[in-house]
């Protein structure tokens, strides 16, 4: 069954006298069950297409189909419900500072009007599945960059969501924690069957858990498919610019081999 | 050193002066509050833009504030007639207090809730929240530490204000001062005042702050 459907999707900018096309006529297919990698350097418009799967970013033009429900044409209220249905967890983590652990995880709950006790069954459950039940009374800024993504995901799973929307969520993470991170979004994937959207610039990201990849290259998708037909390139510094290759790779190299993930 | 009369009526003046400030506080955020709100909701990156309606809250806002407050107390000399029935004495002081207080605490207001991190915002957007939820569940809550700052700060501007309007009949300490300290050259009672005054903002802001302290989660 098809989860999501983008067709002829674009999107530009406004600003006072200039016009930036982040986005150029994507089309893209993504199966239930699928876990699937857009991969493309800052400033390529990943961030924009993952914010237009949800209506964060209305299209310019074009439609973003969800489980055959076209998002342009349903209503605010709508548009809010259908959200419960798309989860999403970021780069930053983006938890209340104010809330513990618990209260953070309810919170998309509350937003349902579900009810306290039901609610807060419902989190500590997940949050034994993300393996954090002892955290729950501690607050977010107590925790490390890994537990707070945990913490995300346990948030980002509360409302029962069929797609699960990953927007650079291991860029901040250093390799072990990217490595667990992932691990857990692949559990996640095989035994809730959410459907797994995820942007990154990390190349070993998409070799470690997509079944399907896309590559977005200034605003346009230059391939897409499985990940065993796509030509992904070897070179870690696939994303320099040509002319500046060298010398950064020069520069960077003793110290981002170290960093690199896998 | 003094006789009973006179230590009662700082003791009153006290009194006074401690219910013209909360009270004008509380009323100030009556008015502050939602119009802080609406001014960080309308703003072009607000979560309802409404241009028309930044720029009247913003001239309303700004035209206020630049009225000096003992102007500003003789020009609402009818309006607080009006609304309280006499135009001098403690209540009455009230009504000039709340209208010059309100601009400022919904100025303050606006960039406490501009403090919020975008991204918990957007968060908040994606898991389907309507715009009253992310006010009253997300910028109200996560902004918590900084109004409560904010709030001392107020309190302790209203208390300032509260003594001002002393030299125009305001009662309070700012009266007692005036009355016995510059016109009757009674300077002991005029220092008396003026150290309760600093005692009462001392009282104010370290019991603000440590609420704020209190309640904050982001650093431990």
């Amino acid at each position: 069954m098809r989860a999501i459907e983008i067709k002829n999707l674009s999107k530009s900018f406004e600003g006072k006298d200039s016009r930036v096309e982040a986005l150029r006529n994507i089309n893209l297919n993504v199966e239930s069950g699928d876990i699937y990698g857009i991969i493309g350097m800052s400033g390529a418009g990943k961030s924009t297409l993952i914010r237009c799967l949800n209506y964060l970013e209305k299209p310019t033009s074009g439609q973003v189909i969800v489980y055959g429900k076209e998002l342009g044409q349903l209503n605010e209220a709508e548009l809010r419900e259908q959200r419960q249905e798309i989860s999403m967890i970021f780069q930053h983590f983006n938890l209340l500072q104010q809330k513990n652990v618990i209260d953070n995880v309810i919170f998309p709950l509350t937003l349902q009007g579900v009810k306290k006790k039901e609610a807060r069954a419902k989190a500590f459950e997940l949050l034994a599945k993300v393996g954090l039940e002892d955290k729950a009374k501690a607050y977010p800024s107590q925790l490390s960059g890994g537990q707070q993504q945990r913490v995300a995901i346990a948030r980002a799973l509360a409302s029962n969501p069929k797609i699960l929307l990953c927007d650079e969520a291991t860029s901040a993470l250093d390799p072990q924690t990217t490595a667990s991170i992932l691990t857990l979004l692949k559990e996640i994937n095989r035994e809730y069957g959410i459907t797994i959207v995820l942007i990154t610039h990390q190349m070993s990201v998409v070799k470690a858990i997509c079944n399907k990849v896309a590559i977005i290259e200034d605003g346009e998708l230059i391939e897409d498919g499985r990940i065993d037909e796509v030509n992904l390139p070897e070179d870690k510094f696939f994303w320099l610019n040509k002319e500046n290759e060298l010398k950064n790779r020069e520069q960077k190299e003793g110290k981002e081999a170290k960093d690199y993930v896998g | 050193m003094w006789d009973s009369v006179t230590t009662n009526m700082i003791l009153n003046g006290i009194l006074e002066t401690v219910y013209m400030t909360v009270v004008s506080t509380f009323f100030g955020y009556f008015l502050g509050l939602p119009m802080g709100i609406l001014l960080t909701t309308s703003d072009k990156n607000g979560l309802k833009p409404n241009p028309f309606l930044y720029k009247v809250l913003d001239a309303i806002s700004n035209v206020v504030r630049s009225v000096p407050f003992l102007i500003l107390l003789i020009l609402l000399i009818p309006i607080t007639r009006q609304l309280v029935g006499k135009s001098y004495g403690t209540t009455a002081t009230i009504v000039p207090l709340v209208i010059s207080a309100a601009p400022y605490i919904a100025r303050m207001v606006e960039s406490s809730l501009k403090e919020v991190d975008a991204g918990v915002i957007e968060a908040a957007k994606s898991m389907g929240a309507s715009r009253i939820q992310i006010v009253f569940k997300v910028l109200l809550v996560e902004a918590r530490t900084s109004l409560i700052t904010n709030a001392t700060i107020a309190l302790g501007t209203v208390l300032g204000y509260s003594a001002m309007a002393g030299t125009l009949g305001g009662g309070g300490l700012g009266s007692i001062a005036v009355q016995y300290g510059y016109y009757r050259y009674q300077t002991d009672i005029m220092i008396v005042t003026v150290i309760l005054l600093i005692i009462l903002f001392q009282v104010f802001t370290n019991s603000g702050m440590f609420i704020a302290r209190k309640l904050n989660h982001k650093q431990v």
